[in-house]
């Protein structure tokens, strides 16, 4: 039986994907402490190791189509394993969620609101999320639409109103870091940015035509590193080697902007549109997580879920770290190799385990 | 669980409503199955039975032919007199002498031989009869003859056509709808000489038995559309239609939503439009305000006018108008955003002398914004219900009151009264978002008020997501915006050139035929 009645075009894919990656412009802070200002070839290389990855998962997606990652492990890996995949792979879901609920606000808290409680915020974006989440994918799929769009209005806005600022030499020294910090950037910028991808295993078999989602992932994949690199190289051009003493570069630079003492301070204008990416994510997050569990569960709709999942997320995502220096530590150090396993190695159990049985089934008629 | 707990909240509300079921089930007319008999006065009986004695209701019994007594019935004042004398009693009367009548005369030689009318249709059934007369027409009893005569000569006062005062025009036709349903149709036949321009006609509300017209065109309203509308307007369980907005009301997606998911218009040529787009029309007897359906967003932002004159304007326009919906649901609220929380994105210089306007005043600006806009809307409502003269009144001292008076009384800041004028301005640009454009604005000024531009955010957002899931009749309310149509927003932020749009929008009509064929660039042009 199906949980999610909606259905998506693959156009409407493209949106959901370029929206849900946007949010990467708050996340690449991460990169910057370590690769500096050599975190564009980070983003490069990241990107191109991405596209083996994208393709494990579509050709996942693409060996049971019509059917979500649950139901997948179902079939690949038995039902007993099946279900412990799947279960873990719904805490992941669910741990991003959180995360990325923590991670908007404190930038909020940090920068302009200082003095309201983080629970406020917390507590009203996942009930908006949740609203979006009743609503289902398809509600989902178009508001991503109309967010793409602002996000890149402004992104065009805000970098127009930077290019006097921008010198060259703040490129300079390139490639002036070791290879051990260049591999971590990479890593932050795989796991963190481009892998999040794995949620929409759960959304392929909800579009119209669920066979043809290679091209409309890896063109939206492309669209959005580009618009992620032009960021951080705009980032740099700008701050150079400051970029390293802000959690939030893109959000520091607008405030350079000073174009005739009127169009000044910015900030709080990229303020909303990061708020918009990051809503798309948790809403994508949100959902996976409840629909992943209804089906685990057994149950006939993921409505009745949303209610608990959101009230336990906004609990956790309140008190997730004692300090924002914690929240960076733990983004650098602890969760890429977090979810490294969720991301990379799960999922390639999954794809040999398919490709296994493919063998077998191929011998097996052979045998016959 | 929420199943069940659904379940008994349904369960309740059906018990609670059992109890005062009695307006649940309005007792309706006595509906008489009876057949007309062939004794004229058992009939005239049965009739007066059925409608209560009441002095407009006429009832003339006459003579055929020196031979066989015959009766009319009629409301009087809903029938054309001088017809009904003219083309019922004279011929029947007079002319049935002068010719050789047959040996017997029957109702069939009555209808084919002595009836000067052009709309007779015949009826066995008594509570049909009646029907009839109470919507005006007149109807002709014989005796020896199990069925009535039902004479169309239905005249009676109203208004003529005008130009209506909802939505004014510069240029276009200035002929509005009347509250006579025939004329509405016909206005729109006028428009759409088409053959298959098709009106059908159901009866809504149990004591009004109130005509409701459902117009479309056969081959670009889909079917679906059609019978969606239809079986809405079937399942309409009321006592009374008086206007348009009960029907509205029944039928709409979202009763619930503050936006209005069924359009209105008082214009003709607006109708036609629509109905050239695969909508369907609904025309209300009684009113001059047709419904059209499915009605999306971005109709609010369209006028007709915008199609009659040049596309370089109206693309102005029409951009003019989105600024404005956005100011009119925004702008208290930023105001209050900016000069609450987020001070710094203010220049220096206004920031000065925002806080010398601001110096005396006791209130937040929360506050002050929440007394204007209140107070905004009073004037409004009090301008609309009066009278025109005492209605400017009202306006002119208003508008002194709180523009002049309350902030050389230091109550109010200045910056702030502009912004509520913009507000109030931007707000009539789009007359068809008002009502709901009011509601949006008061609650993102309180999000506004309380979280700053975060509180604006999360409240577009939450509107986003409302709208978007939205449906209109099967067509979603953003629809050439989410889901996304490129063809369809040439008709939206812009207008353009009319001999680019060659397709209906999307969703809506029957397919993407081509409205037109591609006619290529406009013509005189062609060197």
């Amino acid at each position: 039986m199906k949980l999610e009645k909606g259905v998506i075009t693959n156009t409407q894919l493209i949106y959901l994907i370029l929206s849900f990656l946007e949010s990467m412009v708050i996340s690449i802070n991460f990169s910057y402490g370590i690769s500096k200002q050599d975190t564009w070839i980070a983003v490069l290389a990241a990107f191109v190791i991405t596209i083996p990855i994208m393709l494990g998962y579509t050709a996942i997606a693409k060996s049971y189509p019509g059917k979500n990652l649950i139901q997948i492990n179902d079939e690949a890996l038995g039902p007993y394993v099946g279900k412990l995949f799947s279960a873990l792979y719904i805490w992941f879901l669910f741990e991003l969620m959180i995360h990325y609920a923590y991670f908007f606000n404190s930038f909020w808290i940090t920068y302009i609101m200082t003095e309201t409680p983080r629970l406020v915020f917390v507590a009203i974006f996942i009930l908006v999320s949740a609203f979006a989440v009743w609503s289902g994918i398809e509600t989902i799929a178009r508001c991503s639409v109309i967010f793409t769009i602002i996000v890149s209005i402004t992104v065009v806005f805000v970098i127009s109103l930077l290019l006097k600022d921008m010198k060259i030499v703040h490129f300079l020294p390139i490639l002036d870091l070791t290879p051990k910090d260049f591999i971590q950037s990479v890593h932050i910028i795989l796991t963190i940015q481009f892998c999040d991808l794995i949620a929409f295993l759960m959304i392929f078999p909800y579009t119209k035509n669920n066979k043809a989602i290679r091209k409309p992932m890896l063109l939206a994949l492309c669209l959005s590193t580009l618009m992620l690199l032009i960021v951080v190289l705009v980032n740099t051009a700008v701050m150079g080697v400051r970029i390293t003493n802000t959690t939030s570069v893109s959000f520091a630079i607008t405030r350079e902007i000073d174009i005739g003492n009127v169009l000044t301070r910015l900030d709080v204008l990229v303020a909303l549109t990061l708020l918009a990416t990051v809503f798309m994510k948790v809403s994508v997050f949100y959902y996976t997580t409840v629909l992943g569990l209804a089906q685990l569960l057994g149950l006939r709709s993921y409505k009745p879920l949303i209610v608990p999942i959101g009230l336990i997320a906004i609990a956790i995502s309140a008190n997730l770290y004692p300090s924002d220096m914690e929240q960076v530590y733990a983004g650098r150090n602890i969760w890429p190799f977090n979810a490294m396993l969720f991301e990379i190695i799960l999922p390639l159990i999954t794809l040999i385990t398919i490709a296994l049985r493919n063998l077998f089934k191929d011998t097996g008629g052979e045998n016959e | 669980m929420f199943n069940y707990i659904q379940k008994v909240i349904r369960y309740r509300k059906m018990t609670s409503s059992g109890g005062s079921g009695a307006k649940e089930s309005p007792e309706a007319p006595k509906e008489s199955s009876d057949e007309l008999s062939e004794d004229l006065e058992a009939n005239i009986q049965l009739i007066q039975g059925i409608i209560v004695e009441s002095n407009d209701l006429n009832i003339r019994r006459f003579v055929i032919g020196k031979k066989v007594k015959a009766a009319i019935i009629y409301i009087d004042g809903l029938v054309d007199k001088t017809l009904v004398n003219e083309t019922i009693l004279k011929p029947l009367m007079y002319h049935s002498e002068m010719d050789s009548p047959p040996e017997t005369v029957d109702i069939d030689y009555v209808e084919s031989e002595l009836l000067f009318v052009g709309g007779i249709d015949s009826k066995q059934k008594v509570n049909e009869a009646v029907n009839k007369i109470l919507s005006g027409d007149t109807v002709f009893l014989m005796d020896g003859a199990a069925k009535a005569l039902i004479i169309a000569l239905r005249g009676w006062k109203m208004r003529g056509i005008e130009e209506p005062e909802t939505e004014a025009t510069v240029r276009g036709p200035r002929e509005g709808f009347t509250e006579t349903l025939r004329i509405n149709t016909s206005m729109i036949r006028r428009k759409i000489k088409n053959p298959n321009l098709k009106f059908e006609t159901l009866t809504v509300g149990d004591r009004t038995k109130t005509d409701v017209c459902i117009a479309y065109i056969t081959d670009l309203a889909k079917p679906e559309l059609i019978e969606e509308v239809k079986r809405r307007l079937n399942k309409i369980k009321t006592e009374a239609v008086l206007e348009s907005g009960y029907i509205e009301q029944y039928i709409e997606d979202a009763p619930y939503s503050i936006f209005a998911t069924v359009g209105n218009s008082e214009k003709p040529d607006k109708v036609a439009a629509k109905l050239l787009d695969g909508r369907v029309a609904i025309i209300i007897d009684g009113t001059p305000f047709v419904l059209t359906v499915p009605c999306v967003f971005i109709e609010s932002f369209q006028s007709p006018e915008d199609y009659y004159s040049r596309f370089a304007f109206t693309s102005a326009l029409r951009m003019i108008r989105f600024t404005a919906f956005f100011i009119s649901i925004l702008a208290p609220a930023i105001y209050v955003a900016l000069s609450t929380f987020h001070q710094e994105l203010i220049p220096t210089q206004l920031i000065l002398s925002m806080a010398a306007a601001h110096e005396g005043v006791p209130f937040p600006s929360l506050v002050e914004a929440t007394i204007m806009l209140l107070f905004f809307e009073i004037l409004r409502e009090a301008g609309v219900r009066l009278p025109r003269p005492i209605g400017q009144a009202v306006s002119i001292v208003g508008a002194l009151v709180i523009g002049e008076a309350a902030v050389t009384a230091g109550l109010i800041g200045a910056p702030m009264v502009i912004v509520i004028a913009v507000t109030a301005v931007s707000s009539f640009t789009i007359p068809a978002q008002l009502d709901s454009g009011t509601i949006i604005r008061i609650v993102l000024l309180i999000l506004a008020g309380f979280l700053g531009g975060f509180g604006i955010a999360i409240g577009m957002f939450a509107l986003l997501i409302h709208m978007v899931n939205l449906e209109s009749f099967g067509t979603p309310y953003l629809m050439p915006i989410a889901p996304f149509d490129k063809s369809g927003l040439k008709d939206s932020f812009i207008r353009a050139p009319l001999w680019t749009m060659l397709k209906r929008p999307k969703g809506m009509s029957m397919d993407d035929v081509k409205q037109k064929k591609p006619s290529g660039p406009p013509p005189f042009n062609e060197n």
